[in-house]
C-alpha cells in the first residue's frame, strides 16, 4: 500500500511539474487589463502629443479631444507597479493599463480606490491568411489576377483619373513586415518616403521588418506595384506599419491592437487596415456583438475618432464557427469578405454575418484569392486578409475623391458603391466597391428580371432580352456572375434566408432525330415555374416580408403582407 | 412488334424526361443558401459548450517495477499500451466539466526472459498481450479564461478494464546441430489465460493543451490472480500521450 502511494504522489508530481514547466514558459502570471476610474486633464495638450493631420482630421469631423485622448494618470501607473506587476501595455481610450500580475498582486491592485475594474484577459491571435503559394516569379495568370483583383472594383476610373490615394494616411496592422524595406513592389512607397512610421508592439521598438510575409503581402494588395503589373490601388498613399501580432507569446493581440489604434490615431491616420481575427480561442460566436470584444470596442472607439477601419471578415467561413471574428464585428469597421474570381460569388472559407445582433456583416468584399508580392517575389494568397487591403487601397482612392468625407460617411458610400447596393446578403455584404460610384459615372440598370406572383408563391423570371446585356467574363474576371442573388427580409429588416442561384439553366431540350412518338422538343420551363430555386413558396415566411432580388446590377423588391 | 417499339420509344422519352429533371442541378442550380435563423441559433453542443462529444487515440508506456515474489521485470521502452475511444464531455462551470468515456485498449508486457524461471538460454522473448473494453468516469478542471475551445485542463478519474480474449506469445530459439550453425525458433501462443482478472481498476490523472494531452494510469487493483505459476503483478503504472481529435 506503501509503494502504491508513493507511486500516486510520484505520477501527479511528474504530471503537475509538466504543467508547471508549460506555465512557466508562457507566464508565471495571468495577465489582466486594470481599468481607472478617472484622468489628470490639467496639463494636457494635444498639439503635443498628436500629429498635425490627427489634429486636422479631429477638426474636419467637429470632435474636440476629450478626457479619452489624454495620457493616464502616472500615479495610478506608478502604483500597480510598486505592486510588482509588470506593465504590458496602456489605453489611453479605455483608461487602462494591461499588467502581468500574480493573484496577491492582482487583489493588492484591485483594493486601489482609483481601480473601477479588473479583466482577465485570454486570447490567442489568428491571422486570417493562408500561405502563399506557387512560383515567386510572375506567372502570365499571376498579372491577369492581379489586374483582374482590381478590374472587379472597376479600378480603371480611378487610374485614369490619377486617383492613388494620395494624402490619405493608412496605418497597417499586422504580424510583420518582411522585406519591406527591400521589396520591389514599395519602391515608390519608399522613394517618396511615405512610410512615415514603424512601431512593433509586441517587442517595443521601431523594427518592423521581419518575423512573417503576411504584412508584406496586404501592404502590397494595398499599393504594391512591380512594372507595370499594379496590385493595390493606393500607390500615392501614406502609411503607419504596426507589429501587433505574434506567434510566439500568445494572449498579447488584443493589447497590442488597441495600443496600435491609438498610435495610429496620434500619428494622424485616416484609416487602419487590419487583416486580423479572433475569434474562437476566446469568444462564442453569440459574443460577437460589437460589445463584447476588447478589440471591437477599441475598432469602434478608432472609428469614433474619426478612422476608418477596415477590417477581414474571417476565414471561418467552411468551419464549425462560420461568423465573422472580433473586431470585424464592430458596427463602425468596414468588414470585408472574399469573393472567388472565377466565380464571382462568395469564397467558401470567407466568414459569413451578421452579427450577433444581425447587423449586416460582412459590409462589402473584395477578391479573395488574389496576386501579391512577399519577401521572395509575386505569387498567389488566400484569405480575406486579402480582400480587406484591396478594398482599404479602394477606400484611400475613394477619400481622395471626397476630402470632405468624414470616416463614416466613407464608410456609409464604400457601401452604397457597391455592385450589389441596395441589395445585400450575409455573404457578400453590398458587393464589390465599384470606383464608379465616386466618380460619379454610375448608372440606371435596365430591368433585367420580374417577379410574377401567384396567390402561393412568388417566381423570379428573368427577362429574356437579358442576355444581352453585359456579360462580360474574362480569365479571373467576371463583371457580373450568372446568378442570381435574392433575400427574404423579415418585418425587423434582418434576413431570414437568402439565396445565390445559377439561372443560365436550360429550359428546353432538344431531343436529336425523334420519332414521330417522342416531342422534338421538351420544354421544362413549366416545371422551374413551379418547382426551381426562383421559386419562393410564400407559405414558408412570417408575413409581412421582403423579398428583394438582383441580377445583372438590377434590384428590385416585392413586399409580401 | 410495333406496340411494342411504341412502348419502347415512350418509356425511352420518359426516362430521358427523368434523367433531366435529376440532372436539374445542372440547370438551375442553387449556389449558395443560408438560412440565417437555423445558422444563428446558439448551439448546446461545443467544445467549451454544454454537451461535447470527441474522440482519442492515447499511447502509454508501463513504467515501473513489477511486483510479487520472483517477478519479472516489464521492459520499458516495449511494453506499451494502445486506446482508441469516444467520450462525452459535459460542462458544469466554465472551470468544471465531468466526462464519461469508452475505449478499447490493448496492453502489451514484454518480459525480462533473464528474470523468468525458466531456460533462459533457449528463451529469447515473452510477451503477454490484453485487450480491454475500458469504461471511465473523469473531472476536468480548466484554466484560464477562454471562448469555444478546449483549453488547457488537468483531469482526474477512475476507470474499470473489462477484459477478454488475453494471450502469452513465447518465442525459443533452439541449437538444431552440433555446429551451432544452424538454429530453430519455436513461436508459442497461450489462449484463455485463467490467472488474467477479468476487471481492473485505474486511476488517471492528465494534463491537456488543447489537443495534446499527457497522462498517467495506475492500476489500483491486481490484474492477475494468485496461481502456482504467477504470483506477481506487472507494473500498475503507465505514462503516454494522448492525441484528442474532438479538440
Amino acid at each position: 500500500m506503501k509503494v502504491m502511494f508513493q507511486r500516486v504522489v510520484f505520477l501527479v508530481a511528474v504530471l503537475l511539474g509538466a504543467v508547471q514547466v508549460h506555465a512557466q514558459s508562457q507566464q508565471p502570471e495571468a495577465k489582466y487589463w486594470v481599468f481607472f476610474t478617472d484622468k489628470d486633464i490639467a496639463d494636457f495638450q494635444p498639439e503635443e502629443e498628436f500629429d498635425p493631420k490627427a489634429i486636422e482630421r479631429r477638426k474636419q469631423i467637429g470632435l474636440p479631444f476629450d478626457e479619452s485622448d489624454a495620457p493616464l494618470n502616472a500615479s495610478y501607473i506608478n502604483a500597480v507597479k510598486s505592486t510588482g506587476a509588470s506593465m504590458k501595455a496602456k489605453s489611453r481610450w479605455f483608461n487602462a493599463a494591461c499588467v502581468y500580475a500574480n493573484t496577491e498582486e492582482i487583489a493588492r491592485i484591485r483594493d486601489f480606490g482609483f481601480v473601477s475594474d479588473v479583466k482577465e484577459v485570454g486570447t490567442t491571435n489568428k491571422v486570417i491568411a493562408g500561405e502563399a503559394v506557387g512560383n515567386y516569379n510572375p506567372s502570365e495568370s499571376d498579372v491577369q489576377l492581379a489586374e483582374a483583383q482590381l478590374k472587379r472594383m472597376g479600378s480603371s476610373e480611378f487610374t485614369q483619373s490619377g486617383i492613388d490615394g494620395r494624402g490619405v494616411r493608412i496605418a497597417v496592422f499586422d504580424i510583420g513586415f518582411k522585406s519591406w524595406k527591400t521589396n520591389p513592389a514599395f519602391a515608390h512607397i519608399r522613394e517618396n518616403k511615405k512610410i512615415l512610421k514603424t512601431w512593433d508592439f509586441v517587442k517595443d521598438r521601431e523594427n518592423v521588418d521581419g518575423y512573417n510575409n503576411h504584412g508584406t503581402f496586404v501592404l502590397s494588395c494595398i499599393a504594391g506595384k512591380i512594372g507595370e503589373m499594379q496590385i493595390g490601388l493606393a500607390t500615392g498613399a501614406e502609411f503607419l506599419l504596426a507589429r501587433t501580432e505574434t506567434w510566439t507569446e500568445f494572449y498579447s493581440e488584443e493589447e497590442n491592437w488597441v495600443e496600435a489604434a491609438e498610435w495610429a490615431d496620434r500619428e494622424g491616420a485616416d484609416m487602419i487596415n487590419s487583416s486580423l481575427g479572433y475569434t474562437y480561442h476566446r469568444y462564442f460566436r453569440e459574443q460577437m456583438d460589437g460589445e463584447h470584444s476588447l478589440v471591437t470596442r477599441a475598432a469602434d472607439m478608432a472609428a469614433k475618432k474619426g478612422i476608418l477601419v477596415v477590417n477581414a471578415a474571417g476565414n471561418d467561413g467552411n468551419n464549425e464557427w462560420k461568423f465573422i471574428g472580433a473586431p470585424a464585428d464592430g458596427d463602425s469597421v468596414l468588414s470585408i469578405g472574399g469573393i472567388q474570381p472565377s466565380l464571382g460569388t462568395h469564397t467558401t472559407f470567407s466568414s459569413f454575418g451578421p452579427t450577433r445582433d444581425k447587423r449586416l456583416k460582412p459590409n462589402v468584399c473584395a477578391y479573395g484569392h488574389v496576386t501579391g508580392s512577399g519577401p521572395k517575389g509575386v505569387s498567389r494568397t488566400q484569405g480575406t486578409s486579402f480582400s480587406s487591403p484591396l478594398v482599404a487601397g479602394f477606400a484611400a482612392c475613394a477619400k481622395q475623391t471626397r476630402p470632405g468625407f468624414s470616416n463614416m460617411q466613407l464608410h456609409d458610400a464604400i457601401q452604397k458603391s457597391g455592385d450589389l447596393y441596395p441589395y445585400f446578403d450575409y455573404a457578400h455584404g453590398y458587393g464589390v466597391p465599384q470606383a464608379s460610384y465616386f466618380m460619379q459615372m454610375s448608372s440606371a440598370h435596365m430591368p433585367t428580371f420580374k417577379f410574377e406572383r401567384s396567390s402561393s408563391s412568388v417566381r423570379i423570371e428573368i427577362i429574356d432580352s437579358t442576355e444581352q446585356v453585359d456579360p462580360t467574363h474574362e480569365g479571373y474576371f467576371v463583371k457580373w456572375p450568372e446568378y442570381v442573388f435574392y433575400h427574404i427580409e423579415n418585418k425587423i429588416g434582418y434576413l431570414d434566408k437568402y439565396f445565390v442561384v445559377d439561372a443560365t439553366g436550360f429550359d428546353k431540350y432538344n431531343f436529336e432525330g425523334a420519332s414521330d412518338e417522342m416531342p422534338e422538343e421538351l420544354d421544362l420551363s413549366s416545371f422551374y415555374e413551379q418547382h426551381g430555386p426562383l421559386v419562393i413558396d410564400l407559405d414558408e415566411f412570417k408575413r409581412p416580408f421582403t423579398i428583394r432580388a438582383f441580377y445583372r446590377g438590377y434590384t428590385e423588391e416585392l413586399i409580401i403582407k | 412488334m410495333k406496340n411494342y417499339i411504341k412502348i419502347s420509344i415512350r418509356l425511352a422519352a420518359l426516362f430521358s424526361f427523368a434523367l433531366l429533371l435529376s440532372l436539374d442541378s445542372s440547370a438551375q442550380r442553387v449556389i449558395i443558401e443560408q438560412d440565417v435563423n437555423a445558422d444563428t441559433a446558439v448551439p448546446t453542443v461545443g467544445k467549451n459548450r454544454k454537451n461535447f462529444w470527441g474522440s482519442f487515440v492515447d499511447v502509454g508506456m508501463a513504467i515501473g517495477e513489477s511486483t510479487g515474489d520472483s517477478a519479472p521485470s516489464t521492459l520499458i521502452g516495449r511494453s506499451w499500451s494502445f486506446k482508441y475511444g469516444m467520450y462525452y464531455k459535459r460542462k458544469i462551470s466554465n472551470w468544471y466539466s465531468i466526462l464519461g468515456q469508452l475505449a478499447y485498449k490493448r496492453a502489451a508486457y514484454h518480459y525480462n526472459v533473464d528474470e523468468l524461471p525458466l531456460d533462459q538460454e533457449q528463451l529469447k522473448s515473452s510477451k503477454l498481450v490484453m485487450n480491454n473494453v475500458t469504461g471511465e468516469f473523469s473531472n476536468r478542471f480548466n484554466f484560464g479564461k477562454r471562448g469555444d475551445h478546449i483549453g488547457y485542463y488537468v483531469e482526474i478519474g477512475a476507470s474499470a478494464d473489462f477484459n477478454f480474449m488475453n494471450k502469452e506469445k513465447w518465442i525459443y530459439t533452439n541449437q538444431s546441430d552440433q555446429d551451432g550453425a544452424y538454429f530453430e525458433t519455436t513461436k508459442l501462443t497461450y489462449h484463455n489465460l485463467d490467472y488474467i482478472e477479468a476487471l481492473a481498476y485505474n486511476a488517471h490523472l492528465r494534463v491537456g493543451f488543447n489537443k495534446l494531452v499527457i497522462f498517467g494510469d495506475y492500476r489500483l487493483s491486481d490484474r492477475f490472480k494468485a496461481t502456482d505459476r504467477v504470483n506477481y503483478q506487472v507494473t500498475p503504472l503507465t505514462v503516454g500521450l494522448r492525441l484528442d481529435f474532438g479538440a
